[in-house]
């Protein structure tokens, strides 16, 4: 395939995975207690399958859409009002988190044990910029904010990490066997 | 929900705000995102409500949409004001009863706050209530057309943008065929052991992916054909035209901008 030829196909499949995590985020597994919702776990398998770059940017494409107006954000809500909204900082930290989960196992090998690592790293960023926005956006004292945005997340989120990354490499491995996954060839080709 | 993922939250009236230019609908509500931070009196605050109010009016958006999109942030708005009532301590005490005292300072901070989070959101609500995602992609493409001088993808992203807001429809589906599919197989999505349930999430995200992988292939190949190479002296099907009332609007929203420049203490 020419150089142009794998550009489209990327490109194709960054945006086909915004829509996947549009469409995710509208599952949820009903779990006792803690329902996990399909958004954090497709953030992570963005990360895990597609890499840091090609993650990002489909994370990336994901927020765009939903601030447009397309219901894609969790419970069917859209719009740049849930961006700017108090809860935005978290749609925001999704985008560094996917890059750190992607450059982590790019350099440290896609592995159960590394994507855990690198997922729970990416659950703490993701919180740490939800909580400084929401500290920001509704002039909280730090110790109001990080007992509303960050503490109560922090089980649930090690859950949905630990999910995520058994997921992601299951996921992976298939899509590599099925010789689907070009993506992760391009970057070794160019 | 189907027409709810095609065409968004888009409403679709006969209005000024529906004929503006997606362009210049994008610079108005960003100007005004910022505009909002100028204020900090009573005086500010009420000629904002009032524009806003006015623009809402005018929109010709049925109450209940927009009422909708409050819904969502309001426990977030009434929980800033509580919070700023009892935790911020300036000015006057004007109401004590035990331990809780109320200050001046708390109480104003707190209205102010809630107010400029009500007005965001009506104003960003506004843009998508009246223009399509499609319509705003284009926009967006145009507008940042500029950033092309440093090698800033922008066709690429906007190409990006229509092919997820394409597929996202046909990709619900899709879920929701594999779902049944499996079920009909003896997958259990609801019921059983909390491990088989989340083991059930397997045979429902490896189809979805494998299809979308041959979906992507395909389209690619699609594209090709047609001969697409690249966004460099691509001609467009929807044109944008900038009329008499984007620029109405945009002086509109500069008078107010003076306005609390002048009234802002």
């Amino acid at each position: 395939m020419s150089k142009e030829q794998i550009k489209l196909r990327s490109m194709i499949i960054t945006a086909l995975f915004a829509a996947i995590i549009g469409v995710m985020a509208q599952l949820t597994i009903p779990l006792p207690l803690v329902p996990i919702t399909g958004q954090t776990l497709a953030i992570g398998l963005a990360a895990t399958i597609l890499g840091a770059r090609y993650g990002t940017l489909s994370v990336l494409l994901y927020i765009a859409i939903g601030s447009i107006g397309v219901p894609v954000f969790a419970e069917f809500s859209a719009g740049l009002s849930v961006l700017v909204g108090p809860t935005g900082g978290f749609l925001i930290g999704f985008i560094p988190a996917t890059f750190i989960i992607g450059l982590f196992l790019e350099k440290l090998g896609f592995t159960f044990k590394n994507a855990i690592i690198a997922n729970i790293i990416g659950m703490l960023i993701t919180l740490a910029f939800g909580t400084v926005w929401l500290k920001i956006a509704t002039d909280l004292s730090w110790v109001s904010a990080l007992a509303s945005g960050f503490t109560p997340f922090l089980v649930v989120g090690t859950i949905k990490a630990i999910l995520a990354s058994w997921i992601g490499i299951i996921v992976r491995k298939r899509l590599l066997s099925a010789k689907l996954l070009i993506s992760n060839d391009i970057k070794q080709s160019a | 929900m189907m027409e709810k993922m095609i065409f968004g939250r888009y409403i679709p009236a006969v209005s000024p705000m529906h004929r503006m230019d997606p362009r210049s609908k994008i610079i108005l509500v960003f100007l005004f995102v910022c505009v909002v931070f100028i204020a900090n009196n009573a005086i500010t605050y009420g000629l904002l409500a009032i524009y806003t109010f006015l623009m809402v009016l005018s929109s010709k958006v049925p109450i209940r949409f927009i009422l909708g999109g409050l819904r969502i942030v309001l426990w977030l708005v009434l929980f800033t004001l509580v919070l700023h009532l009892f935790f911020t301590k300036e000015g006057e005490v004007l109401f004590h009863w035990g331990a809780i005292s109320i200050y001046e300072g708390g109480l104003k901070q707190g209205i102010f706050i809630s107010v400029r989070f009500f007005l965001l959101i009506l104003m960003t609500s506004l843009l998508t209530l009246t223009t399509t995602p499609i319509e705003i992609t284009d926009g967006i493409e145009v507008l940042l057309n500029p950033l092309k001088k440093i090698k800033f993808p922008v066709h690429e992203l906007a190409l990006m943008m229509s092919i997820s807001l394409r597929f996202i429809p046909t990709l619900m589906e899709e879920t929701d065929k594999i779902m049944k599919a499996q079920t009909a197989r003896g997958v259990e999505f609801s019921g059983g052991p909390i491990k088989d349930r989340v083991k059930a999430i397997i045979p429902l995200l490896i189809p979805l992916f494998i299809g979308s992988f041959k979906r992507a292939e395909e389209l690619a190949t699609a594209m090709e054909a047609r001969g697409y190479r690249g966004g460099e002296g691509r001609t467009k099907y929807r044109q944008l035209r900038w009329s008499l009332v984007d620029t109405v609007m945009l002086l509109i929203l500069a008078v107010v901008t003076a306005a609390l420049v002048l009234f802002r203490s």
